[in-house]
């Protein structure tokens, strides 16, 4: 058998290794960290590349910021606007216009019978169609194209196509040769700036908000303009605020709270610090754990593995009541090994999910509970009957009138279990547990910015429209894709309004075949009517493809920058939908591997519905392991007794969120996930030790401080905290009520059968 | 945008039939609400463009109703029309497919204010100059992106003009001759277009 001492070398030269495995892979290590949500998408969802293709593309969108203004001296405050914001440092403004139309149709010149619109492909079949459509070109005032092209394009196809085409790209218009767009019978005049900062941290975004915040309403109140603004840094900015309120809030009335409480039970802070060493040793070892078993490490499994500490301030207060006693080191070391395996064995369960970011948090949370384990185990015996750590004779006795409660409850237990679980049945059987993924539902950002956003989108045009994201290795692949997807769209809903580059850049193979087409047309001698009233002759050229090379150095490279981006993968682009898909659109959308439908909200929303639903499976899946752990450990009726403990604490807590809260959602479930964690370790310490007092007071302590900890986040104004808060303080609530109640009843002169401690 | 600017040119031109009017004769707003509800004519079209050796012509009629909106249709050589409606331009191809050109809502708005003697519209866009020779008003584009295209619309004809020239940048020229029609009716087919 492994000594003590011998224990405490490994722990020692395993921590060395640990923290120098830690330090080579946290500087040498292939791992990122991922913040794009939508790489936390079922795994076979949605190719890399399309990720790949998503960042290039719309990545740069959380740096844009818009303003509008409206008013009568909106161009006086438009002009002071643009010069308070050009002394801002950090902020670029956007001034780009479209070429001239004499420099874009010098551009397209040398490729002028590549571009036919559907129209001019009709008339190739007929001369007098075509020179009905020649001459309706030169009478119509609404081409200013035609001046442009007739000299080297008699045909007219080119500037017909460019009329078209460039009529159909923007919904934005020009005054003043500034950026307008008109809602309500208010012309607003729009700037577009970029926040150009590398790193765009909390703090920058918060100090940049705060000074264009300031300037906006400095413009507002001097000319009296309406202005609204909108981007993700104020969404940042003002979430982050929030959030650091109610951490400074929160925070400091927990901290009071746990500090008070270890002083009130120890006298003593040194508790307080050897919690808080174990606490980072774990996060370490979890730490280390995902650096071992992943590369791209998404934000959010940190976030969701924030549920460690809970678990590990468990074992602290365990191991601090024992040193108070004078039992032996292994009726600790029996339940705190018992219930990290069986919490581990959920989390294996959880960890054999197809969902990247609850492996991630399930590999974080076993590797960081066994560094807990593993840290305790071997300081254990250093703290035995230390005065630091030595209870307080009150908080003795009041354990002692606890555990009076207990068996009070104990002996009752069968009426009060029973008489739960149909309350609990009942419950679930009329009201219906409901469940609503939507993301945005989490959104805490203020109504008013959330109007702004509404507004932005009216005078962009940008309300109920669709992005569809297309990737492929080549450019000339892409071009065809984008082709291929538009004309299926097309098929299947021909109303849809469809707006990208495509019109301005067809593939090489398209432009090919129109070429043809006008080739065999001047064969067929189909333009010479329309040219002869014109007095003018068009002998065709050779075919010269516009390619996107030479796209990008021409006049309209501004435009192909918005549409088209390169990656490490190969290229991508984007072309926007308006209108509402239907059902075989969205399927065939959905079938496509290198076609996306972009709507970060919705792909989140699903995604979190997949997630929740798997993550109850799992729940349920890892529930039924650890009760066959119970039952083996404790024979059937203990073993289900502590099932039905732990299985009716979490219940009464998804009871309770959902009557406070309209609809659950997977925060509230992360809380569960906690819950279930801690209901284990309650329940089996209590069946290891019994009803005793400092099994009582460990367990007080813990659910104490994990409310303190946890349970005041529900009162936190950000949704997706709330839940996870107010879940975790009814579930911790009825975990320690309850989990009592699975204990062996103790039996006078008779020591139980595991458990060999005397009251304190 | 520039096309946007050139396409509702046209109309902005017809809207300042009412200014050229209203500016000349200092007329008060009141006035203006008297005008009639609807102003319609015939017009000739000459379009000289520099490559060519004789001008484009074409013919139409054209409407103007204060309350339903604007239609310029040509009939020779190839029937076509531009018209507004609710604020919105549309264009009509002569198979009857008609289509919408963007921008049309500031058309509308700019177009309405026009007529109705809104001064202040127009000046935004144009620098307005009347000839003290003749009874002519010119107007010269503020904007560098529109006179990228325009040098300068000539509106002759005092209270109704009758002839509008649009010189362009590139030295080709549209001459609009107008003829109005007094007590006209608008045709049932393009009021209901309107509709």
């Amino acid at each position: 058998m492994l000594s003590y001492s011998n224990f405490q070398k490994l722990y020692v030269t395993q921590l060395l290794l640990i923290l120098l495995l830690g330090g080579y892979q946290f500087a040498f290590g292939s791992w990122q960290v991922q913040t794009n949500v939508l790489s936390i998408l079922p795994n076979t969802q949605i190719s890399k590349a399309l990720l790949s293709s998503e960042q290039a593309l719309f990545g740069q969108a959380k740096k844009k910021v818009t303003v509008a203004l409206t008013g009568e001296k909106v161009l006086i405050a438009h002009n002071a606007l643009v010069a308070k914001l050009n002394q801002i440092e950090s902020v670029d403004i956007h001034t780009e216009q479209l070429p001239s139309i004499a420099q874009i149709s010098q551009f397209y010149a040398p490729f002028k019978d590549n571009f036919l619109t559907a129209q001019y492909v009709k008339a190739l079949d007929d001369e007098s169609e075509m020179q009905s459509l020649i001459l309706s070109q030169v009478t119509q005032m609404a081409n200013p194209f035609v001046s442009e092209t007739i000299a080297f394009s008699p045909r007219l196809a080119l500037a017909e196509y460019l009329n078209t085409e460039f009529n159909n790209l923007t919904s934005y218009k020009q005054k003043q040769g500034l950026i307008t767009a008109e809602l309500n019978e208010k012309i607003y005049y729009l700037i577009s700036l970029t926040i150009a900062t590398d790193a765009f941290s909390i703090k920058e975004s918060q100090l940049i908000s705060q000074q264009l915040q300031s300037v906006f309403l400095s413009i507002k109140s001097e000319f009296n303009v309406e202005l609204i603004y909108s981007g993700v840094l104020f969404h940042t900015a003002q979430s982050s605020k929030q959030a650091e309120d109610e951490i400074s809030t929160f925070g400091l009335i927990s901290l009071i709270g746990i500090i008070l409480l270890i002083l009130v039970v120890f006298r003593s802070i040194t508790p307080l610090f050897i919690a808080l060493w174990v606490i980072s040793l774990a996060i370490i070892y979890g730490g280390i754990g995902l650096m071992l078993f992943f590369d791209d490490i998404h934000l959010l499994s940190f976030v969701f593995a924030v549920t460690l500490i809970g678990i590990v301030i468990d074992y602290c207060f365990h191991t601090f009541v024992h040193a108070n006693t004078h039992h032996s080191a292994k009726a600790l070391i029996t339940p705190l090994l018992l219930g990290f395996i069986t919490t581990a064995l959920g989390y294996l369960v959880i960890a054999s999910s197809p969902m990247a970011l609850l492996t991630q948090v399930a590999v974080f949370m076993i590797f960081g509970l066994l560094g807990a384990l593993l840290t305790v185990l071997a300081v254990l015996p250093k703290l035995k009957q230390n005065e630091q750590l030595k209870v307080q004779y009150s908080v003795t006795q009041a354990s002692e009138r606890l555990k009076t409660v207990n068996l009070y409850l104990i002996k009752h237990r069968t009426g009060i279990l029973l008489g739960l679980s149909l309350l609990a049945i009942g419950f679930i059987a009329i009201y219906k547990v409901s469940f609503n993924d939507d993301i945005r539902l989490l959104n805490s950002s203020p109504a008013w910015l959330m109007e702004n956003e509404k507004t932005m989108s009216h005078l962009s045009n940008m309300q109920s429209i669709n992005r569809i994201i297309v990737y492929a290795p080549t450019i000339e692949a892409l071009l065809q894709k984008q082709e291929y997807a538009i004309t299926q769209l097309k098929s299947e809903q021909a109303q849809l309004d469809i707006k990208g580059l495509f019109g301005l850049l067809p593939s090489p193979s398209k432009q090919k075949l129109h070429y043809e087409l006008v080739n065999k047309a001047e064969q067929n001698k189909v333009f010479d009517l329309g040219l002869a009233q014109l007095g003018l002759s068009d002998p065709l050229t050779e075919f010269n493809a516009l390619t996107y090379k030479i796209f990008k150095a021409g006049p309209l490279s501004d435009i192909a920058d918005i549409y088209i981006v390169q990656h490490e993968l190969g290229y991508a682009l984007w072309f926007s939908v308006k209108g509402e898909l239907n059902q075989n659109t969205t399927k065939w959308l959905s079938q496509q591997q290198d076609i996306l439908l972009y709507d970060t909200a919705k792909n989140v929303s699903s995604a979190l519905s997949q997630y929740r639903s798997e993550l109850i499976n799992l729940l349920l899946i890892a529930f039924l392991a650890i009760t066959l752990v119970l039952i083996a450990r404790y024979g059937i009726k203990q073993g289900l007794l502590s099932t039905l403990a732990i299985g009716l604490s979490a219940v009464s807590a998804v009871i309770f969120t959902n009557l406070i809260s309209e609809h659950l959602n997977i925060f509230n479930l992360l809380g569960i996930l906690l819950i279930l964690a801690l209901a284990i370790d309650y329940v089996i310490f209590y069946q290891e030790q019994g009803i005793k007092g400092p099994t009582l007071l460990a367990i007080t302590l813990s659910a104490l401080s994990s409310i303190l900890a946890f349970g005041m986040l529900a009162f936190s104004q950000t949704p997706a905290v709330q839940s996870f808060g107010s879940t975790v303080m009814f579930g911790i609530t009825f975990t320690f009520l309850i989990a009592p109640m699975s204990a062996n009843l103790p039996r006078p002169n008779k020591k139980i059968k595991q458990g060999n401690l005397n009251d304190t | 945008m520039l096309l946007k600017h050139l396409s509702y040119l046209f109309l902005l031109i017809i809207g300042s039939l009412s200014f050229s009017s209203t500016a000349a004769s200092n007329e008060s707003s009141e006035k203006n609400l008297m005008k009639p509800n609807l102003i319609a004519g015939t017009f000739e079209q000459n379009k000289f463009f520099k490559i060519l050796t004789r001008p484009i012509k074409s013919s139409g009629d054209f409407y103007l109703d204060q309350k339903l909106g604007f239609y310029w249709q040509t009939i020779k050589p190839v029937n076509s029309a531009i018209f507004l409606k609710s604020g919105e331009l549309m264009e009509k191809d002569h198979h009857g497919n008609i289509k919408s050109i963007v921008g049309g809502g500031t058309l509308a708005s700019v177009l309405i204010k026009a007529i109705s003697g809104d001064i202040n519209a127009l000046k935004n866009e144009f620098e307005l100059l009347k000839h003290q020779g003749n009874d002519c008003l010119e107007l010269k584009p503020k904007q560098e992106i529109l006179r990228q295209a325009i040098t300068k619309i000539d509106i002759c004809g005092g209270l109704k003009p009758e002839s509008i020239k649009l010189f362009e940048s590139k030295g080709n020229k549209t001459e609009i001759q107008l003829t109005y029609h007094e007590n006209a009716i608008m045709p049932e087919a393009i009021r209901a277009q309107l509709q």
